[in-house]
């Protein structure tokens, strides 16, 4: 496998993980056609040139998901859906979002005891409980990050 | 948000003005049929390189333009010896047309109106 194959087939596995960002519908209807939009553009590149070209594609394709991805999540956040719909989701997000928060404090104090240190005040424990709840949230995020590259998108029951 | 076509209404100023993305991609749907790959390709060459949308931005702008009735998804595909046959190509709407006029027609009379100012006649074009 030559350099730019490597290159190409990486670019697009990237692009492809990064895709999860975008909200469930749409990713539904426009992935594939993103996926090869992006695979056009980098064979495009490695064309005109070697991996600079493509440096330069990944810097402009960076800004334009963090753009377009956050004006996808504010349209699906804000499109009319029926009220038992909507009402539906505020609560099961909410209940997500407090069993979500639990978990990591409490995995978060567990670690902070459990470490071989003691604490002189109150507030350096709960300082190290929260770091850990957030260490732990950010390792959750990455997995799920990777796990949702290997699974069926339709089949998702918590949408990012 | 959903893809499914809603009835176009019936004024095309009520979509004015339009983004330069949704602008750009109604110019490049103009001359016909294309799928969103050609779309980006059109844009950088009638644009003259100073216009380049990513994926992004491309399919959110065509997500919107097909649930305005702009742009409708073309049910031909094409020979599988010439392009990938997976591809989905996308065309204006007579509707669309009409908007895309009515944007022209706006841009045209800021420019007649800004020519015709003393400070722009003063400067001769490069």
């Amino acid at each position: 496998m030559t350099l730019d194959h490597w290159a190409l087939a990486l670019s697009v596995r990237c692009y492809s993980a990064l895709l999860s960002l975008y909200p469930v519908t749409f990713r539904v209807r426009f992935r594939n056609e993103m996926l090869q939009v992006f695979r056009d553009c980098c064979l495009d590149e490695l064309r005109s040139g070697r991996l600079t070209p493509l440096l330069r594609l990944w810097i402009r394709t960076a800004v334009d998901i963090v753009l377009s991805m956050s004006r996808e999540r504010w349209r699906a956040l804000v499109s009319p859906r029926p009220l038992r719909l909507f009402a539906r989701g505020i609560v099961e997000s909410t209940v997500i979002l407090a069993i979500i928060v639990f978990h990591l404090l409490a995995g978060g104090v567990g670690i902070a005891l459990s470490l071989p240190r003691s604490y002189e005040t109150v507030r350096g424990f709960f300082v190290m409980s929260a770091a850990m709840g957030a260490a732990l949230g950010g390792l959750g995020v990455s997995c799920s990050l990777v796990l949702a590259r290997f699974r069926r998108i339709q089949c998702r029951l918590i949408n990012l | 948000m959903t893809t499914r076509q809603r009835p176009a209404p019936q004024f095309p100023e009520s979509f004015l003005p339009l983004t330069p993305a949704v602008f750009h991609i109604l110019v490049a749907l103009a001359d016909g049929e294309a799928h969103g790959y050609a779309i980006m390709q059109t844009v950088v060459e009638k644009s003259m390189g100073t216009v380049r949308m990513g994926a992004g931005t491309l399919y959110g702008a065509i997500s919107r333009l097909l649930e305005e009735g702009l742009v409708e998804e073309s049910e031909e595909r094409p020979d599988p010896k010439i392009d990938d046959a997976r591809r989905r190509y996308y065309r204006l709407t007579d509707f669309g047309a009409r908007v895309l006029a009515a944007e022209t027609k706006r841009m045209a009379d800021l420019v007649r109106a800004a020519r015709s100012t003393i400070a722009v006649r003063k400067i001769k074009p490069a």
